[in-house]
């Protein structure tokens, strides 16, 4: 128990979902869980992007399903009318997010506050009405049918022809690992404790020499371009792309799952996509149901726990470590006062 | 250190300079200069203008008319980040710490100038990454201890008591590593005891070279610590001198105590 307690909950719990993870696609059988599951990786790619901006860095964007959908749309294009596979689409769905989630950042992050979310909402219905009505490139409400699967991939023993759910669930988890790494090495690192403190207090990173507005925008940028790859990878494994999907219930479906995860952890994006993803395939019959109960989700999350299901466990977590504190400290009593603190942010 | 030796140079110069909000100049046509390794006082009854002053010298806010120079270098027109970068840090009037970090990761933030945020050598963890992150943790260590916040370093900051809540804004401050520590009223509020340890704190940090600014009301404080100390009111400065000369200065008796009436 003691080595596993060093390594740390929190690697313990990675490592094992990781292995699980593996695991998946050899017990399941039904191609429509297959399915589900690969839908939860895309959208662990969006909640780990829109929460580097929200959660780390508490810019809250609610236009981010437009930069899923400008991935996605662009991989649709790209590869229909130009015959270009997927390895090419995805670095070049990338790097237009990019610059689109650049402007964008820099013209709206000189707002704060509500005046950043409206200016997201904006953009985010923009775009999607870019989506509806500009027929000739995007295919107007029918939007682009036909998107071509990546190419197979031969790995000698082990083959990947992209025929059926299963096949697309290594390269899924794949670039999810890559961006959990990369989401790592980021705000491990100078530029994500700006972030951090920016987020914390803006005026107080900004008296320490961070150029606040521009990490904001790099951040953002950077957000964006996960969207992207998301959307690439969506493109491809659903073969379809049309407007309704990146309109703004997407960009609120993305922001509850950060939410209800908790901002500003790796394991609550996932938490946050894999319960949200689950739920909503649940309740597909009802898809009202399924508006009321998300938007009832938020308003309970919010109000008691604020940081989400990570910001649940650490509370428990701690108050564990008190106890265990407190049992070897001499004379001390049984009883533990744990202060009400902690939850949500001060 | 001899600061006898030092006094000739100023680290920091204001001239001329105004703000006003609204109809209120809140600094109005505001000149004096901070002599290298001194620790510099500014005083004046509540409203004064002091604090609008630190927040125009650290470009908080942007002045509307004169200049600051900080050595030979004018920081009028440069933006917060840009100041601290040429050596100027500050503590706030009303703490202001990062709600959900603890005692080293706040002092950590401080340490930004040193490590930077280039995000190439951050993604690939080069040798020159890790080994500015090895000095930034170092730098974090030493300030730590020399604050005296070492044993706390993994409680929430925000948590602390007043007194070493203080402390961790010192210290982050301090991580910056700055020639020019401006202190907005840093021991209001705290007990006898804390204000004097406090104390002792400043004075520590001005031995290693750092000059300091600092708004207070303690007189205790001011005329103990100060070399220097400018006494301003409405915006505008009234007299400056040594503590002597302030304390028996009618000017500053009117402004703290209202006009003797001497008809009698």
């Amino acid at each position: 128990m003691e080595h596993i307690r060093k390594l740390g909950y929190r690697r313990l719990g990675l490592l094992i979902g990781v292995i699980a993870l593996l695991m998946i696609p050899l017990g399941i059988t039904n191609p429509y869980f297959m399915y589900v599951i690969n839908l939860i990786l895309i959208y662990i790619l969006l909640v780990l992007g829109l929460d580097l901006i929200v959660g780390y860095t508490g810019q809250v964007s609610i236009g981010h399903g437009a930069f899923f959908g400008i991935g996605a749309y662009i991989a649709a294009i790209f590869s229909t009318k130009l015959g270009l596979s997927f390895w090419f689409t995805l670095p070049i769905a990338i790097l237009a997010t990019a610059i689109i989630g650049f402007i964008i950042g820099f013209i709206g992050l000189k707002l704060i506050e509500e005046y950043l979310v409206m200016a997201t909402l904006a953009f985010g219905t923009i775009i999607w009405l870019v989506f509806l009505n500009w027929t000739d490139v995007t295919g107007g409400p029918m939007g682009i049918a036909l998107i071509p699967s990546p190419p197979a991939m031969n790995f000698g023993i082990f083959q990947l022809s992209f025929t059926q759910y299963a096949d697309y669930y290594p390269l899924l988890l794949f670039f999810v690992i890559v961006a959990i790494i990369f989401t790592k090495l980021l705000i491990n690192s100078g530029f994500g404790r700006a972030c951090t403190a920016i987020r914390d207090d803006e005026l107080a990173a900004q008296s320490m020499g961070i150029p606040v507005f521009r990490t904001k925008v790099v951040m953002f940028t950077i957000s964006a371009a996960y969207c992207g790859a998301a959307g690439t990878l969506y493109a491809h494994f659903i073969h379809v792309v049309s407007p309704e999907t990146f309109n703004f219930t997407m960009s609120v479906t993305i922001l509850t799952m950060v939410m209800i995860g908790g901002q500003g952890s790796i394991i609550g994006a996932v938490l946050g996509a894999s319960l949200l993803t689950i739920f909503s395939e649940a309740l597909r019959a009802t898809p009202e149901l399924r508006m009321l109960i998300y938007g009832l989700l938020i308003v309970i999350m919010m109000m008691f726990f604020p940081r989400g299901i990570m910001g649940i466990i650490n509370y428990y977590r701690k108050q564990i470590e008190k106890r265990a504190l407190l049992k070897k400290m001499k004379g001390a009593k049984a009883t533990v006062d744990v202060k009400k603190e902690g939850l949500g942010y001060e | 250190m001899n600061k006898e030796n030092l006094t000739d140079t100023a680290i920091l110069t204001v001239a001329g300079l105004s703000k006003s909000f609204g109809g209120v100049k809140a600094v109005n046509d505001l000149s004096f200069s901070v002599k290298k390794n001194h620790i510099h006082a500014i005083i004046g009854p509540n409203g004064a203008g002091k604090s609008t002053l630190f927040n125009l010298i650290t470009g908080i806010i942007p002045p509307d008319q004169g200049e600051v120079r900080f050595s030979t270098t004018d920081i009028t027109s440069l933006s917060s980040d840009q100041i601290a970068k040429h050596g100027v840090s500050r503590t706030f009037q009303n703490i202001r710490l990062f709600p959900d970090m603890t005692v080293s990761e706040t002092v950590l933030i401080g340490t930004y100038l040193l490590t930077g945020a280039k995000l190439a050598p951050a993604l690939l963890r080069t040798k020159a990454f890790r080994e500015k992150e090895q000095a930034a943790k170092q730098r974090v260590e030493e300030i730590l201890k020399f604050v005296g916040l070492w044993d706390v370093r993994d409680e929430y900051a925000a948590q602390l008591s007043y007194g070493n809540q203080r402390r961790v804004e010192i210290a982050r401050a301090l991580a910056t590593q700055p020639q020019l520590l401006l202190l907005d009223e840093p021991t209001a509020g705290m007990n006898p005891k804390e204000t004097k340890e406090l104390m002792e704190l400043f004075t520590a940090v001005n031995n290693e070279g750092i000059t300091i600014l600092i708004i207070a009301h303690d007189m205790n404080l001011v005329n103990t610590l100060s070399d220097h100390i400018t006494v301003i009111n409405f915006g505008e400065k009234l007299v400056e001198g040594t503590a002597e000369v302030i304390q028996k200065h009618p000017a500053v008796i009117e402004a703290y105590m209202g006009k003797v009436k001497v008809d009698a």
